[in-house]
């Protein structure tokens, strides 16, 4: 395990050098299980009967617990984005999980978290003029027109902060690990290790998460609310 | 992908942490691509139909407690009709029974009316039948006076008159006897 | 060789004194803890909404120690002006 993103192969598409990295390579892997996990569930699904039992309820649970979430959140008339924040908050919570098996977190790269805030803040602008129309544009030179490089410097300072965040946290989890493993003798990494884990990946995994998607929509509603 | 050559360049580095570059902007972008297809993905494969089959279920339960709820109302509305119409009922009974109560003493009295009319008639039938008899007796008594008289006059005339005087004796006395005043 | 090594040292060192601002982030941070639970003490019946408000406040005082993150992450990581430094050393 080093701290390095490694980069797995180099790809050449069209004279563009393109490095296929550790953590595009580990978002697959974490697609391809959640996506085969939604099958599963899906499959399952045409045996769901109206009192739910077992795994049923569990994934009821689950879907009901976000979808309530986002619904305080987001409130009624953003519901439809739900989809997306159920994605990224599915993927940001297993790669967290999935660090435990020694993939290294693809929220430990910042071209994860940033790419999650990118998207964040695309939303906040094609939602903000989608709903407040001309209202959103004119928030921009509120109170007075010069203040827009001060309004606009506090519009980005969103998708940075929030993607520095999770960024930071999630590495800072992979660098006391990485030094863990790396510092130890090898009779002390059974067992012990499970305790960071338990912290860094799932802990601070799932809170994170949270405060990811939370201040994500939260973002999205005041522009667009 | 034909164009697609699998190379380790020598400017590719084994990895690294953190840089802010060209190949960062691309990962992020694949890495968007990706989040895109997941989010895709799972809101087709997962998300929207377990709401929508969660949705229709709370919206049958919805329409059963509404049904209950419904039928219940009726009930109670069934209840207060029939409560009205038991009211009404022993109204009507009441009704009834007063009703009954009037006829009944209107034909008590209809009856008590046609008694007293029968024995008004009783009483006049049997003053008439008085009357005539009364009536008759005077006749009878009449007659039977004048016959008397007549015996008696022919009696003591027989010894004195002739037939002629005989016949305008008895005719004057008959006369007589006829405007006479009967006292009773 | 020196010099980048020099030059490596004080960057950690940098790096180390920006991170710093974590001292009052997390002063901030506890402070909006320790008001969020004599909150859900005083009222436990709405420890749920006062428990995301207090995670967003948190995530919120967080900003100014993620920003000293990101400048230590720069630096040991994507440093810009390495060469320079380095040259300058030499």
């Amino acid at each position: 395990m080093s701290l390095n993103v490694d980069n797995i192969w180099v790809w050449n598409i069209f004279g563009v050098e393109v490095w296929i990295t550790e953590t595009i390579v580990n978002s697959w892997i974490i697609m391809a299980v959640l996506i085969a996990l939604a099958i599963f569930i899906r499959i399952k699904m045409r045996k769901f009967k109206e009192i739910p039992t077992g795994f049923q309820n569990l994934v009821e649970a689950g879907i009901e617990m976000f979808h309530n979430f986002a619904k305080n959140t987001l409130g009624e008339k953003l519901l439809y984005i739900s989809p997306w924040f159920f994605a990224i908050f599915v993927f940001i919570l297993s790669s967290s999980l999935f660090s435990i098996f020694g993939l290294r977190a693809p929220t430990a790269d910042f071209a994860t978290t940033g790419a999650f805030a990118i998207a964040t803040f695309v939303l906040m602008i094609v939602l903000g003029t989608r709903h407040k129309k001309g209202a959103y544009i004119k928030s921009y030179f509120e109170p007075h027109f010069i203040f827009f490089p001060l309004n606009l410097i506090g519009e980005l300072a969103k998708p940075v902060s929030l993607s520095f965040r999770l960024f930071g946290n999630m590495l800072s989890g992979t660098i006391i690990l990485t030094l863990y493993y790396s510092l130890t003798p090898i009779f002390v990494q059974i067992g012990i290790p499970a305790f960071f884990h338990a912290f860094f990946d799932v802990f601070f995994g799932a809170i994170q998460t949270y405060i990811f998607v939370i201040i994500s929509q939260m973002y999205v509603k005041t522009a667009a609310d | 992908m034909h164009n697609m050559i699998l190379y380790l360049a020598e400017a590719a580095p084994e990895g690294r942490v953190f840089g802010l570059d060209q190949q960062t902007l691309i990962s992020m972008l694949i890495q968007l691509l990706n989040g895109v297809i997941l989010a895709v993905a799972l809101g087709f494969i997962l998300y929207k139909p377990l709401r929508n089959f969660m949705q229709k279920r709370t919206d049958r339960i919805q329409g059963k407690i509404d049904n209950v709820e419904a039928t219940m109302a009726k009930a109670k509305e069934l209840i207060a009709e029939y409560n009205e119409k038991l009211s009404q009922i022993e109204i009507t009974s009441q009704e009834i029974i007063e009703e009954a109560r009037q006829k009944a003493a209107e034909e008590s009295r209809a009856i008590i009316e046609s008694a007293k009319q029968e024995a008004q008639e009783i009483r006049a039938r049997t003053l008439e039948s008085i009357e005539d008899d009364k009536r008759r007796l005077k006749e009878e008594a009449r007659l039977y006076i004048i016959e008397l008289a007549f015996l008696i006059a022919q009696k003591y005339v027989a010894q004195n008159i002739d037939e002629e005087t005989q016949d305008r004796l008895f005719e004057e006395a008959v006369t007589e006897l006829e405007e006479a005043q009967w006292q009773h | 060789m020196e010099a980048l090594a020099k030059a490596i040292g004080l960057i950690h060192i940098a790096a180390s004194i920006a991170l710093l601002n974590g001292l009052l982030t997390t002063f901030g941070q506890a402070k909006i803890a320790s008001t969020a639970i004599e909150s859900i003490a005083r009222q436990p019946e709405a420890a749920d909404s006062i428990r995301s408000a207090m995670f967003v406040g948190l995530a919120m005082a967080e900003t100014s120690g993620i920003y000293g993150l990101l400048i230590a992450i720069i630096m040991l990581f994507a440093n810009p002006l390495v060469n320079q430094l380095v040259s300058l050393i030499g």
